[in-house]
């Protein structure tokens, strides 16, 4: 993939523009490192997207399957990348060389509200600003492991790290639970190869591994080992929701397969607030490119390119929730509702509908309040917050399921309640289920033991069985994870050999919160 | 019609114009009527609120229908 060479400087014109633009979003009170152009063609841009929106990764087909997918939906016309845009100090964003002068500008203004976002939203506060060295690193160290060790056993080892990914606690950052961890260090390292004394192992060269370190050797002294860790006292103290952490401090892997594990988790946390903050997000860039170029922005020759670009991002979609049109709207009725003073005690016991609709105290908070919501929300509690009954009246937002009977989807219902908590529940935990390790030494027979916080949702059984395989090959001993199936507590478990699916009579009740 | 409170003060009926944006309230006087407009154009156009409300009174074209 393509991706290097991309030092073409910005034409004239784009360069006056993108000086024009930020001043003005630098006047509106936007806050952002410094923001750096490069302008692309349309492959390297589908290749820096499928990266991720840095020029480099550590090597996986993954990258390369994106890329395709990204290439034939530009190819056939079904999807273009108008803007990219990257977390880091300075921001780097990249332009499409093809688009027009108008849509370059549009995309300049959204920039900016992209990168006064990253900046200022509290929950990018502990993401790492100079993540595209980091990323560049991850890549050699990476190589490095796949020249060493093969190429299959490192991109195998990283399929399954892949797929449990998103097994992070994504509020640790913000919260000391454990005592600190130097950044890749997790275990006591003699040399380049880790301390082998942790899990018994010789010193060898790689051709005498297996002979002078058999693998059931290894096992039995990890099981020693972790007998002798239990009769201290069971481990973890705490469920703990940082999955992959635990599997690094404690699980039976090879020093590189510690330093891919710690890659891939410090990249899961550098990307999560990303996907806690898609809507607002969107939202805020979108405002501010509306603002910018209605304002200021547009020539009359760019307005109908503009109306006509603009339309297409914040379409609505009978099937789909567009981050953008939400974001958008959201923080528009928000400024709207705290010019106009449509907030506090007074507003809200008021129950008559033409006083509410047609009040007006000139309080003109509304600038202030979207800072202040940029500033401290996320999607979940931006969502819970803003998200009004008259909102949603508003913008016709309904709740949509599949029918079984007639083969369709359907609207399901447009009661505000219900519409909100499917949004909600889609947003806790980015939709992810929300899983803890609890126990490291199950049976005493050093097998994992987690539970899913069920909270209505039930896991899909054929992607549950999978992560659990992929548990097994880094913890190398049975895992099971406790669930709810059909509203009854049930365990499923993989030895290595076959899925169990263990269910008890035990019915969950949702007043205990969960499991007992 | 004579009234008979010596402190109600009728009001006129103004047309008040700023840009293409055109409005027609009831005021007391220009200033009044100025005001009024700027609330209504406010709730119109609430993108534009904080624009209207930094503009300048000068900018306003007032006209008195009554």
């Amino acid at each position: 993939m393509p991706v290097a060479s991309l030092n073409r400087p910005l034409p004239p014109e784009l360069v006056d523009a993108q000086q024009r633009i930020e001043s003005y979003a630098r006047d509106y009170g936007l806050d952002f490192y410094t923001t750096i152009f490069e302008m692309v063609d349309a492959q390297q841009l589908n290749a820096i997207a499928a990266y991720g929106g840095f020029p480099t990764r550590y090597p996986h087909w993954r990258f390369g399957m994106e890329y395709e997918q990204l290439s034939k939906g530009y190819s056939y016309g079904l999807q273009k990348i108008y803007e990219l845009v990257i977390n880091n100090d300075p921001c780097y964003a990249y332009l499409m060389a093809s688009n027009g002068v108008t849509d370059q500008k549009l995309v300049m203004a959204h920039v900016f509200g992209h990168c006064d976002f990253f900046k200022n939203n509290y929950w990018f506060s502990q993401t790492n600003r100079k993540m595209i060295d980091d990323m560049a690193n991850h890549g050699n160290r990476v190589r490095r492991h796949m020249d060493r060790f093969g190429v299959e056993n490192v991109e195998t080892f990283i399929d399954v790290c892949l797929s449990l990914e998103d097994l992070i606690d994504i509020h640790s950052p913000f919260i000391q639970r454990y005592e600190r961890q130097e950044k890749y260090n997790f275990r006591d390292a003699a040399d380049e190869r880790g301390s082998e004394a942790a899990v018994g192992r010789f010193r060898a060269k790689q051709y005498m591994d297996p002979y002078i370190n058999p693998p059931d050797t290894l096992a039995k002294e990890a099981a020693r080992r972790q007998q002798l860790m239990a009769e201290k006292g069971g481990f973890p103290r705490e469920p703990m929701r940082d999955i992959l952490l635990f599997l690094l401090e404690h699980g039976p892997l090879l020093p590189w397969q510690v330093d891919v594990l710690s890659i891939i988790r410090d990249e899961a946390y550098y990307f999560a607030p990303q996907g806690q903050t898609k809507i607002m997000n969107e939202g805020w860039a979108s405002y501010w490119h509306s603002t910018i170029m209605t304002r200021h922005g547009l020539e009359p020759n760019d307005v109908v390119n503009y109306a006509d670009h603009n339309s297409g991002t914040l379409a609505s979609s009978p099937t789909r929730l567009n981050p953008y049109k939400l974001g958008v709207e959201l923080f528009r009725d928000i400024e709207d509702r705290w010019n106009r003073g449509c907030f506090g005690r007074d507003y809200d016991d008021c129950d008559d509908l033409v006083t509410k609709r047609e009040w007006n105290t000139n309080a003109g908070l509304g600038r202030d309040k979207i800072f202040e919501v940029r500033r401290i929300h996320n999607d979940l509690t931006f969502i819970d917050e803003f998200l009004t009954l008259d909102f949603c009246r508003r913008h016709k937002m309904f709740r949509f399921g599949y029918n079984e009977n007639t083969d369709f989807y359907e609207i399901e219902s447009r009661e505000f309640p219900k519409v909100k908590q499917q949004l909600l529940f889609s947003l806790t935990n980015r939709g992810r289920p929300i899983i803890s390790v609890t126990e490291g030494n199950y049976k005493n027979r050093g097998e994992l033991y987690l539970v899913h916080d069920f909270n209505g949702v039930e896991m899909e059984i054929g992607y549950a069985n999978a992560t659990l395989e992929n548990l097994y090959a880094l913890w190398q001993r049975p895992v099971h994870v406790e669930t709810v199936l059909e509203n009854r507590i049930a365990t499923l478990t993989f030895d290595g050999k076959e899925h169990v699916v263990g269910k008890t009579d035990k019915v969950w009740d949702q007043d205990l919160e969960g499991t007992e | 019609m004579i009234s008979q409170n010596p402190v109600h003060r009728p009001k006129n009926t103004f047309h008040v114009r700023v840009g293409h944006a055109s409005v027609t309230v009831q005021g007391l006087s220009r200033e009044d009527a100025i005001q009024h407009a700027r609330q209504r154009l406010c709730l119109d156009m609430p993108r534009m609120w904080d624009v209207i409300q930094s503009l300048d009174d000068r900018r306003f074209e007032v006209d008195d229908d009554s």
